[in-house]
């Protein structure tokens, strides 16, 4: 059937409204876009979340991830049988977990492993494998299987072979499977703080190979849980810690503690919070302009509305015409956006699911996510029409119909008829945004939101880069960082300081506790670092070099907050090394850090505390870059070194996969906000021109060039524009101190930093946005028929 | 009449709207001669092209066909851009709805016109001449119909047009205010030696023009030559 005849079976405001979206299809683009966006946005983000979500509990389960993790130094396997009597335990298993290095062939720097232990004989019931090649070790073999994300760093078939130094043994480990495990999502190395498959790797190795390699025969040192449904957790953990105390156990912690959880979860906890923040915008946007462009049209049928109520249409049926045209276009801009939020949301799932190396992702968002981003964008929708509807619905019939009387400009008073310098043209746009102050001042507002919504999408990437820098430039000016397998005496500092290449030596103590303070306890690395160290250096607020307190406690700031301490607090600390003290110690330094929540000592004075006598658990190293290479061979080879970790490569990959996971989503962000200012602008000066296409005539029969009325419409849009970019800087600006503050965790905190390019970038797109309105308008106002226009009444 | 300057030479001058079925013929070849001077009245039904004639010698509007001579230079063959030099040097216009910019008042709307003018009145002169010397301040969202038109009157001839072209310059006005606008009209006219051609339904009005044209379906059916123009408060609307 063909559209006209189509439109002859419709009712005459049907019609109507057909006729008026074709007419309008510029604006209603444009309105449908920004709508598109928000809804877009809010599928992608909220998909990618619960997909996320759901895939992780479904992975979760169905691979038995534990519930709680207990190390310890060494227990017989008999008190595994302890521990399952355990109230509130529902299924323990002991295992070995031990720390190797690997040599890899064509990587420099020593790799550092994780080696864990499976039953020889029966099958794992806890943090399954989900084997994607290959099979288990075979009993007694030095066989391991291998993390996939290792294997696909390194290219590791079935049947290679891996060089290793397990226990300052070397071996050549063969690998016999590929696999993914549940508790190791994120394989971050101790110490570091993004995973990097190039320098971890997480391998499982039968348990008797294993125990022989580390002389464990018959003992386990870390015990894994699954709870039953509905336990204490924290008296489960209590009982654990009282059982496994004499066997060295360094504190049981929960799934929440543990740190590939810990970051998925608040990598979870980021995509919601911009989840929450971004769309409303878009949506707030949105009914903006739909009031714009509904406004325009009800000002310009003001007669035709007065001639339908005059025919005894009642008022309802107008407000619903009206809101069905806007109801079209907010139609437009969901199907739009639900279509492509689904294929981005699917995109950013698989860049997660990659990255999280998840067995399996469906992006399934679920159809109440579409269902509410489209209720959102309607909810949007009416408000825009009723705001602007209202008005001219409430006149009576005969005052509707009657050609409005010029518009008022005497209630400004004589606003700028005393700046002589003013020209007329420069006149008449003062005036009109004096006499317009609300709706300027929404434009001006709108493009603002544009630039702002810009700055705060790209602002997490420049935080997240200036909390690199800080981390490695400021914190961690260590070239490398060498940990001992047991602690040292410190004269070994000199045997490091005589090797070749080695330009600085610094030396730090590390040991497990648990810091309690009132009711609230953190299991906590804390490490004793020199006075006036040059390597690896405590900050101030003012990013300056401060020392560790002499005695006492120096927390970060991330620390303090968990426990809720302040300086001069005593704390309770549990060591869990040397003689395994507990003292009470006040809390003398508050640091900030951008990483992690440690806590530090005088070196000298945690040796004192934990009563070992002089003893190093490893070292930072400042070398000489051309000699980096052989030095690590060397490392690599000394019997006492347990890993070897240097900061470029840290620094490497913490990039990269920033880049990945924020890069792709600021992008997205970008993208949109950049249509947002676009189709602001642009709806702006067109409804600038329709409604002016009256003065626009007046002026070019009068004799202006098309250059010259340009000046007197385009202006008042350049002028708007221009006081937009300072306003949005700034609202992005605080839109940047919203996000970084939701982005920042207990894992790292987040600086606010606006890169000048971000603001820059934005204030650009806002011009190129303007510039090609203008152009698109100066074609419009070149192709005017000015017989027309002067028809039309104002 | 005799007079030596030819203003505008309309030659075989038709206007086609539309295509097909839906073709409007609004000039079928209409052939005129206007002299610098004269005050010409085009009186017609509606739809009989006299609007449409205007429009053409005013440069707003293209021929289909034929052509329009002023002072000897063909506007049918012109660029928009000479056009608008045309309009802004030339040509003054008057509508029936005013037209004005209500963000400017009385003066900064006829100042609109003098700033882009070469040899123009001043505004105040202007606005005087039109007799609303004591309004010049006022936004025209104050003013009455009658002194908007007024307004519109000093802004189209502040820049001493050769031509003014008058669009039912009364048509939506009472009697009274009519004839204080055709007296502004006429002073001005009068004043600067001004050529002015008005569209109207007046009949009333065409004893102030030199000649009537009467149009009908397009052409122009009877011209009246009048003996002398007669002032426009003699005149009964």
């Amino acid at each position: 059937m063909r559209v006209s005849r189509l439109i002859t079976l419709l009712t005459p405001l049907d019609r109507k409204l057909v006729r008026d979206l074709g007419r309008m299809w510029g604006q209603v683009l444009a309105v449908s876009l920004v709508i598109g966006c928000g809804v877009a946005i809010y599928v992608m983000m909220h998909g990618t979340l619960a997909s996320l979500q759901d895939t992780l509990t479904a992975y979760y389960n169905r691979y038995a991830m534990a519930d709680a993790w207990a190390p310890a130094r060494r227990a017989p396997l008999q008190v595994v049988d302890h521990l399952g009597e355990i109230q509130g335990v529902r299924l323990v298993e002991g295992r070995i977990s031990v720390a190797g290095i690997l040599d890899m062939p064509d990587e420099a720097e020593p790799v550092r492993a994780k080696v864990i232990s499976i039953p020889d004989i029966r099958s794992m019931r806890i943090n399954r494998l989900y084997l994607k090649k290959g099979r288990l070790p075979e009993r007694g073999t030095e066989e391991v299987v291998i993390a996939d994300d290792f294997a696909e760093a390194y290219d590791l078939q079935i049947g290679d072979r891996i060089s290793a130094t397990l226990y300052g043994v070397k071996r050549s480990l063969k690998v016999s499977g590929v696999a993914l495990a549940p508790e190791f999502i994120y394989a971050i190395a101790p110490g570091e703080m993004i995973p990097d498959a190039r320098r971890y790797a997480i391998m499982w190795m039968g348990y008797s190979a294993l125990a022989h390699a580390y002389d464990m025969d018959g003992a386990f040192n870390e015990a894994v849980f699954l709870l039953e449904r509905g336990a204490s957790v924290p008296d489960v953990l209590d009982q654990i810690d009282l059982q496994l105390d004499r066997y060295g156990g360094v504190g049981a912690y929960h799934r929440e503690d543990q740190l590939s959880d810990e970051f998925l979860q608040s990598e979870l906890t980021q995509l919601r919070t911009l989840g929450g923040l971004l769309p409303p915008i878009f949506l707030g946007v949105a009914a903006f302009l739909l009031n714009m462009v509904v406004t325009r049209i009800v000002e310009q049928e003001r007669e035709q509305i007065g001639l339908i109520k005059a025919f005894g249409y009642r008022p309802s049926t107008i407000v619903w015409h009206y809101l069905r045209f806007a109801g079209m276009i907010v139609l437009i801009g969901v199907l739009g956006g639900w279509y492509v939020g689904y294929r981005m949301g699917g995109g950013l799932a698989a860049i997660y699911q990659d990255f999280y190396k998840f067995p399996i992702l469906l992006f399934d968002p679920g159809q109440s996510i579409y269902i509410r981003a489209g209720l959102f964008a309607l909810i949007a929708g009416v408000l825009g029409v009723v705001l602007a509807v209202r008005k001219t619905i409430s006149l009576r019939p005969a005052v509707a119909m009657a050609p409005p009387a010029p518009t008022d400009y005497s209630k400004i008073g004589h606003f700028a008829s005393h700046a002589r310098w003013m020209d007329q043209g420069l006149r008449l746009i003062v005036r009109h945004i004096a006499r317009w102050p609300g709706r300027s001042a929404l434009t001006c507002l709108g493009v603002s939101m544009g630039m702002a919504i810009m700055i705060g999408a790209q602002s997490g990437k420049d935080a997240i880069d200036r909390m690199i820098d800080m981390q490695f430039e400021l914190v961690s000016r260590e070239d490398i960082t060498v940990a001992f397998t047991e602690k040292q005496d410190p004269v070994i500092l000199n045997e490091l300081m005589a090797m070749d290449g080695v330009v600085r030596v610094e030396p730090f103590l590390a040991s497990s506790a648990t810091i309690r303070l009132g009711y609230r306890e953190r299991h906590q690395g804390i490490t004793g670092v020199v006075q006036e160290a040059d390597l690896n250096v405590l900050i101030d607020q003012f990013d300056h070099a401060v020392n560790p307190a002499p005695r006492g406690l120096t927390l970060s700031e991330s620390l303090a907050g968990a426990l809720q301490a302040n300086l001069g607090d005593y704390v309770t600390v549990d060591f869990r090394d040397g003689l395994r003290r507990t003292i009470d110690m006040p809390v003398l330094k508050i640091v900030p850090t951008y990483l992690g929540t440690p806590a530090y000592m005088d070196l000298g004075a945690m040796m004192d505390v934990l009563q070992e006598g002089k003893r190093v658990s490893g070292a930072y190293l400042m070398v000489d870059a051309n000699k980096q290479d052989q030095l690590y061979s060397k490392l690599k080879e000394m019997p006492t070194v347990a890993a070897v970790s240097t900061k470029a490569s840290a620094r490497r990959s913490m990039t990269k996969s920033m880049d990945e996971t924020m890069g792709t989503m600021t992008f997205f962000n970008t993208l949109f906000a950049s249509l947002i200012a676009v189709g602001v602008v642009f709806s702006g000066a067109r409804i600038s021109f329709y409604e002016r296409r009256r003065e626009i005539a007046s002026l070019r029969v009068l004799g202006f060039t098309v250059a010259e009325v340009n000046v007197v419409l385009l202006g008042e849009l350049a002028l708007l524009t221009f006081l937009a970019l300072p306003l949005g800087a700034f609202l992005g600006y605080q839109l940047a101190l919203y996000i970084h503050a939701n982005l920042s965790s207990e894992l790292f905190r987040v600086p606010t930093m606006v890169e000048h390019d971000t603001f820059a970038f934005a204030a650009t797109v806002i011009v190129i946005a303007s510039v090609l309105s203008a152009a698109v308008i100066a074609r419009q106002v070149a192709k005017l028929n000015l017989v027309e226009a002067l028809k039309t009444r104002e | 009449m005799q007079q030596e300057h030819i203003c505008f030479e309309v030659k075989g001058l038709t206007k086609v709207y539309g295509h097909g079925s839906a073709e409007v013929r609004a000039l079928r070849g209409v052939d005129a001669r206007i002299y610098d001077g004269e005050i010409i009245v085009l009186l017609g039904p509606s739809g009989s092209g006299k609007s449409t004639l205007l429009n053409i010698l005013g440069g707003l509007d293209s021929a289909t066909d034929g052509h329009v001579l002023y002072h000897g230079q063909d506007l049918t063959t012109m660029s928009e851009k000479e056009l608008t030099s045309y309009r802004r040097n030339n040509i003054g216009f008057v509508f029936q709805n005013y037209n004005l910019m209500p963000g400017l008042t009385a003066e900064e709307n006829v100042a609109l016109v003098t700033e882009i003018a070469a040899n123009p009145l001043s505004a105040p002169e202007a606005l005087d001449m039109v007799g609303l010397g004591d309004r010049i301040r006022h936004f025209p969202s104050e003013l009455s119909g009658g002194e908007q038109q007024r307004v519109a009157i000093a802004r189209a001839i502040a820049k001493r047009p050769s031509v003014l072209f008058c669009d039912e310059p009364t048509g939506a006005l009472d009697s009274k205010t009519s004839l204080k606008v055709l007296n502004a009209l006429n002073t001005v006219v009068e004043e600067l030696g001004t050529t002015m051609l008005m569209v109207t339904h007046h009949r009333g009005i065409a004893p102030m023009a030199d000649r009537v044209l009467n149009f009908r379906d397009g052409t122009i059916e009877k011209e009246v030559v009048n003996e002398a123009r007669v002032q426009p408060e003699d005149i009964h609307l």
